[in-house]
């Protein structure tokens, strides 16, 4: 079963959809098939440390694997040490590594 | 291949091609071939739950001629071979599963969309 | 002929609205550094990234003349990557939406951009060895 990768550009505090996106993530780690959420844009905001949102806290607990972009934390000025702990900053070559290993790559 | 491909805008763009532009994509590619599952979810509900054409733009003079006619649109493609469903809980969040859905469109719960995504070569969220 | 791998992109937005375009570049960009060869199906508004009759200004906001200000283009960004691919021996293709052409009027386009339609992209998709779809909002 191919991996997925999903890239989380909506946030919770403005698009509702985020946190279904967040649910489908843990359905398909739940599946049984490897997931990795790759946070960009507006979709980092809800990796600082200190945000509120369950359904993300959901996630954090569960066992997909979550990354923030660095260029966006950078353009926000969050510090990779006011992350939740368990994400990790990272660069775009995540994303094209994944498409070229076969992953599910999809686009939320 | 076979491709998910999910709409969840709606009503965004249906005046550039007098459709949706997603709708008019997946049958411009189920034309050549392509094997599609298509999936409403978010305000895409609205569509499952269409009947005729949408109303005219009209400004000044200018009247439109041929408005999307999504139910037509969605016919089509259900009829071309495509597997057209949508998510059951967009639609009662909206309200709108009381109302009859486009003959042949499936209902799913989102809890069989892992099940979904896992039967498919590509996802493709528009 | 490269051998590399081959990905291709749907984008649908157009240059300067979303922050989805200038990821979007940026996954180019960290694609073409992987080594895969890229094919692009722009549509809808993304048809307008690789109009070529897009003008730097100056900016009076910020007191600078045109030379100063070197505004971004986004002819100038697939210029840039249409270069990077060729010195790593790997293919660029970029195929825009014809019909969404011409209902922009956008028919002028860098040199190494065609035109198409769906057709083509479920052609590069079939033929590549992964695709990402972007969608709008």
């Amino acid at each position: 079963m191919k991996r997925y990768f999903i890239i989380q550009s909506q946030s919770p505090f403005n698009d509702p959809a985020a946190e279904q996106h967040y649910a489908l993530a843990k359905d398909l780690v739940d599946s049984g098939v490897p997931v990795r959420m790759l946070l960009v844009q507006h979709g980092t905001t809800v990796a600082h440390q200190g945000t509120q949102n369950s359904a993300f806290q959901q996630l954090l607990s569960s066992d997909v694997e979550l990354y923030a972009d660095r260029f966006a934390l950078h353009e926000r000025q969050i510090q990779e040490e006011e992350l939740h702990p368990g994400i990790v900053a990272a660069d775009l070559d995540l994303v094209a590594e994944a498409l070229l290993a076969g992953d599910k790559v999809i686009w939320h | 291949m076979k491709v998910l491909q999910i709409v969840e805008q709606a009503f965004r763009a249906t005046g550039e091609e007098q459709d949706d532009t997603i709708l008019w994509l997946s049958r411009s590619m189920r034309a050549v071939g392509a094997e599609l599952h298509l999936l409403l979810n978010g305000n895409a509900a609205y569509y499952a739950v269409q009947q005729g054409h949408l109303p005219p733009l009209r400004f000044g003079h200018w009247q439109q001629s041929h408005p999307a006619n999504i139910e037509q649109d969605l016919q089509a493609l259900i009829d071309s071979g495509v597997t057209v469903s949508v998510v059951e809980e967009a639609l009662v969040e909206r309200g709108l599963a009381q109302k009859p859905s486009i003959k042949g469109l499936q209902r799913l719960p989102r809890k069989a969309l892992a099940s979904l995504y896992n039967s498919v070569d590509q996802v493709w969220q528009w | 002929m490269s051998t590399a791998q081959t990905l291709t992109f749907a984008f649908m937005d157009p240059p300067f609205e979303s922050e989805r375009t200038t990821t979007f570049f940026r996954l180019l960009e960290a694609s073409l550094e992987a080594g895969a060869n890229i094919k692009v199906f722009a549509y809808e508004g993304a048809v307008a990234l690789a109009f070529s009759k897009q003008q730097a200004h100056g900016n009076s906001v910020h007191g600078r003349g045109v030379d100063e200000e070197a505004h971004p283009l986004s002819r100038q960004w697939i210029a840039a990557l249409q270069q990077k691919a060729k010195e790593r021996g790997l293919t660029f293709d970029w195929i825009n939406c014809g019909l969404c052409v011409d209902e922009r009027g956008v028919n002028e386009v860098i040199s190494g951009c065609g035109r198409g339609s769906p057709a083509d992209l479920w052609k590069f998709a079939s033929a590549a060895d992964n695709t990402l779809v972007i969608g709008t909002r």
